[in-house]
């Protein structure tokens, strides 16, 4: 099976910007961007420890492209 | 690539984001424990969570499992019922130290000690989030809360030693920070036979911190992370050392025989005494 091409979405919306995800990413993927929420600076730096998700309280971070799609509208 | 878990969960009506502050440690053990449950297989129908009330007893409110938030304290209370009536379900308990040690100590340890097979999730903060901050029976000695402006003079209950001495089967303490690990013994929980006891060490990074100056969200997932040890390393500490320590790890699991195991027994006896009788 082809591996999918890795995937992180932070859904502004939801994001209390507690900043555990910039802080404890071991990898440092994300960094706080100019609007104050974290974003992903370099996916490809990524090895899908999951501690992000993990860590996220607000159910924040996503890792497939269908869920930010069905999760727009909330 | 990773699998998005928790948002196949999320109760389609509820708005989010979630009331809980920013930081604060519910949402991360809510996800472990939904991320548990989906990793047993287990289906949204034969699975209950019961709750009492408090900040983390609002956790259920937010999944889309059959759920019942009851009345402060009783949420192991609660779950016997369900659990007696119903022994095929998964029943999972979430309860805060207050909910959980405090009103609802009783039902704790006399869960304890029959060792029905239901897992409980005590989201640990150590203080009374929802009520304004009070002390809770978990908090550590000259630590501060609104009830102890000049430090807490009571000795807290360690939630693990107490499940263990009151009879569950299976006993183990994990943080917030370690949410990996806390997956991990919810899972082994759930799927242990009798009563599992799962103490999560959780941030209130809004009450908590205010009255005890623990700084914001980082520094206080950063206090947690620093102080835990494993049982391994807490068995070469002296009590002093131990301290400010937080001990994570399995403390029980073992096989005393369950309740609902033993009552359904006792059905069976109860039911061929009085077909003896019938037959005199
Ligand atoms: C019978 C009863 N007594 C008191 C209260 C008030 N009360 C609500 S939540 C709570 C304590 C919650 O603390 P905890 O269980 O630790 O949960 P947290 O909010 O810290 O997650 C209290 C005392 C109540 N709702 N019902
Ligand atoms: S961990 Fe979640 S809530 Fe916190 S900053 Fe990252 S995306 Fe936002
Ligand atoms: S999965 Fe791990 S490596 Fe990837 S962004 Fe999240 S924390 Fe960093
Ligand atoms: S008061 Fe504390 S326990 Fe309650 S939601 Fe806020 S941070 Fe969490």
């Amino acid at each position: 099976m082809a591996k999918k091409t890795k995937y992180l979405y932070i859904k502004k919306n939801w994001c209390k910007q507690c900043m555990f995800c910039v802080e404890f990413c071991p990898r440092d993927v994300i960094e706080v961007g100019e609007d104050g929420y974290p974003r992903i600076v370099d996916i490809t730096k990524c090895r899908e420890c999951t501690l992000c998700i993990s860590l996220c309280p607000e159910f924040a971070i996503i890792t497939e492209p269908e869920v930010t799609e069905q999760l727009e509208v909330r | 690539m990773m699998q998005d878990i928790i948002h196949q969960y999320l109760r389609p009506s509820k708005k989010f984001p979630h009331v809980w502050c920013p930081g604060c440690g519910d949402g991360i053990v809510l996800s472990a424990i939904v991320r548990a449950i989906h990793s047993l297989g287990k289906s949204k129908n034969e699975t209950v969570l019961v709750s009492g009330i408090g900040c983390s007893s609002r956790a259920p409110v937010y999944v889309d499992f059959p759920a019942l938030h009851g009345t402060h304290g009783r949420a192991l209370a609660f779950a016997t019922g369900i659990k007696m009536a119903n022994p095929e379900l998964t029943v999972v308990v979430i309860t805060g130290d207050g909910d959980g040690l405090a009103i609802g100590g009783n039902h704790f340890i006399h869960a304890c000690r029959r060792n029905i097979d239901i897992t409980a999730v005590v989201f640990n903060n150590s203080i009374y989030g929802m009520t304004g901050g009070q002390y809770s029976p978990t908090m550590k000695v000259n630590d501060y809360g609104a009830t102890a402006p000049y430090g807490n003079i009571e000795r807290p209950f360690d939630v693990c030693d107490l499940a263990s001495a009151a009879g569950a089967n299976f006993v183990a303490r994990a943080t917030a920070y370690h949410a990996i690990m806390l997956e991990k013994f919810i899972k082994m929980g759930i799927a242990k036979k009798g009563l599992s006891i799962i103490d999560v060490i959780t941030p209130c990074p809004t009450l908590y911190s205010f009255y005890n100056k623990a700084g914001k969200n980082i520094d206080m997932m950063e206090s947690i992370r620093d102080r835990t040890i494993t049982i391994q390393k807490a068995e070469q500490l002296s009590d002093a050392e131990k301290e400010d320590k937080i001990v994570v790890g399995i403390f029980a699991n073992r096989d005393f025989p369950e309740y609902t195991g033993i009552y359904s027994d006792l059905m069976e006896r109860a039911k061929r005494s009085v077909k003896d009788e019938e037959l005199l």
